[in-house]
């Protein structure tokens, strides 16, 4: 299943420090039974972590916190109403040293149902809009009990201590606050170039080079394969020479044979032939970033320049559906 | 039914599609040259939960009409479904891809009835959380091979319509834009007059790559500038 994203997480202990995370939804489909932070709380009774959608795992935002202190206030208001915490069911027994984790979700301030651990990130991702749309949300939170003798109108007094305790001291959330890096577009792609430059593809003269090349201009053995279509290259401005991705050649340094029917098929498209694409990095921002049209058996995307090298022909076919247009496949 | 997704609901029942606005990725003309109404369902479409006899065996002739309830849902359900997604979700798509599409930002007028096959709102036609169904719709919801769910598209159609109902249409949530909401309506019984257009982007233009920048970076994405010209391309065509 393609679950993508995080959620932010506001994590409140029965007796402690308020503090903030992120979890990849991924994670909760792979260990559904693991907590959000593995951290070890000998002196905590328990722990509440409400939830919210993350826009990215980088940083949390402070409109991102400010709207987790909302649900927290909004599940803890609701804790106190008998309604709602006698609908939470007692912890499991367990044996020593294993802590309980449960998921539950508080439905229009009313109503609590627990949550199987398989389906929060689907619910995670649910949770917001349903927010903007009905003016009204679910709260979904976690509950990780490590003293089972406590009982839950206990931990939930000890979470709202610590919850009070937490808006008393907000100037200390500006240290969890991380602003977003601004970048333009251009400067991502600039970023994004000298990132797959710092891999340290061989230069023209280092390709002419290990092909035993006895020409004065050691780079023109690689000109000449790229002016062929045979060898693909991408311009390094600072160095004034290109460079050369390397699953194009094998493990004996040679240039693999189907490189040549992979830079057609690319040319299939007019942005990627290479007269528009003089120093190929529209052909390189394909070959390396991972795509679902190249989605492997599990049905996670993957990079065109890592599956040419076991699945080139599968390379080949989507390099050329990169050029169709107006495909009713995609409205 | 012989499709093989018999009773893929467990109960026919219904969710609200609430009276919104909505954003619909559409191309401004077809391969023949025609116009594209901006509220006209596309008789031809191939995506996912399709249903049309093209696709299907048996199949009636059906309209589609997708829209999701953000911009960043809508450009991902249709143009970046195949893009090249980074580390720190840096989206690049080919330009030609851009070329002659359109974002429509449309209002619904009033609030139809839908089947909701993203949780929680499954549970209404699917109760049970671990019946096959359920894992059934997790695939259809998520496959990026569109062709997987139109046998499922049709059966679904078909178990509507058998317990008396008209099948409107279903929703889903969107695999890559977080928040958002993709809803997929039919036609018959579509209709147009419950819509209307309120404004068009077009995406192949400059005023484009700045919208699809915002509305990507709005669900955490960055938007990668074309890289060509400038510091990416040569100077001297015999550079070596």
């Amino acid at each position: 299943m393609s679950i993508h994203g995080h959620v932010a997480i506001m994590e409140i202990p029965a007796d402690g420090d308020v503090r903030f995370g992120s979890r990849p939804l991924t994670s909760f489909v792979q260990a559904p039974d693991v907590a959000s932070f593995d951290v070890a709380r000998h002196a905590s009774k328990g722990v509440l972590r409400v939830f919210r959608p993350d826009s990215d795992a980088q940083w949390l935002t402070k409109s991102e916190i400010a709207e987790l202190e909302q649900l927290a206030r909004k599940l803890l208001e609701a804790s106190r109403r008998i309604g709602a915490l006698d609908q939470l069911m007692p912890a499991r027994k367990r044996s020593a040293g294993h802590q309980e984790v449960r998921y539950f979700e508080l439905f229009a301030d009313l109503a609590v149902h627990e949550v199987h651990a398989a389906e929060v990130a689907e619910r995670a991702q649910r949770m917001v809009l349903r927010a903007d749309q009905a003016g009204s949300s679910g709260v979904l939170f976690e509950i990780e009990q490590y003293d089972p003798s406590v009982s839950l109108p206990a931990l939930f007094e000890g979470f709202n201590r610590s919850f009070r305790a937490s808006v008393v001291t907000e100037a200390k959330l500006a240290r969890v606050v991380v602003t977003a890096p601004v970048r333009t577009p251009a400067q991502a792609s600039a970023a994004l170039r000298d990132e797959l430059l710092g891999l340290g593809w061989p230069t023209s003269a280092e390709v002419g080079e290990s092909h035993g090349s006895k020409a004065g201009n050691k780079g023109q053995w690689a000109k000449d394969r790229r002016d062929r279509g045979e060898l693909f290259g991408v311009w390094s401005a600072t160095e004034r020479t290109f460079r050369h991705p390397t699953f194009q050649f094998d493990e004996t340094g040679a240039i693999r044979p189907l490189v040549k029917e992979l830079i057609s098929a690319l040319s299939a498209n007019p942005e990627f032939a290479p007269a528009a694409d003089k120093g190929g990095w529209r052909r390189a921002f394909w070959l390396y970033g991972p795509t679902l049209a190249l989605a492997g058996a599990n049905g996670a995307a993957r990079r065109p320049a890592d599956v040419f090298v076991t699945e080139p022909a599968a390379v080949i076919q989507a390099a050329r559906a990169t050029s169709e247009t107006g495909t009713d496949d995609a409205w | 039914m012989t499709h093989g997704e018999d009773d893929l609901l467990e109960r026919v029942d219904f969710d609200a599609m609430p009276a919104n606005i909505y954003c619909r990725v559409h191309p401004a003309r077809l391969q023949d040259g025609t116009p594209v109404d901006p509220l006209s369902p596309n008789p031809r479409s191939a995506a996912r939960m399709a249903i049309q006899p093209a696709l299907t065996a048996g199949a009636p002739a059906l309209g589609m009409f997708y829209v999701a309830t953000t911009s960043a849902g809508a450009l991902f359900e249709a143009l970046l479904r195949n893009a090249s997604i980074y580390p720190g979700r840096q989206v690049y798509l080919p330009r030609s891809k851009l070329k002659g599409q359109r974002l429509a930002l449309v209002e619904l007028s009033r609030p139809l009835e839908i089947i909701p096959l993203g949780l929680p709102d499954r549970r209404i036609v699917v109760p049970d959380a671990n019946s096959w169904r359920e894992a059934r719709w997790r695939e259809l919801i998520n496959t990026v091979d569109h062709r997987d769910t139109h046998a499922a598209a049709l059966a679904v159609y078909e178990q509507v319509r058998n317990a008396g109902f008209q099948h409107q249409g279903l929703s889903w949530p969107s695999i890559q834009a977080p928040h958002a909401l993709v809803y997929l309506l039919y036609d018959p019984p579509f209709q147009r007059a419950d819509w209307s257009l309120i404004k068009t982007i077009e995406l192949d233009t400059a005023a484009g790559e700045i919208f699809i920048a915002d509305a990507l970076a709005k669900a955490g994405y960055a938007w990668l500038a074309d890289p060509a010209g400038g510091g990416f391309d040569p100077a001297d065509p015999a550079a070596i």
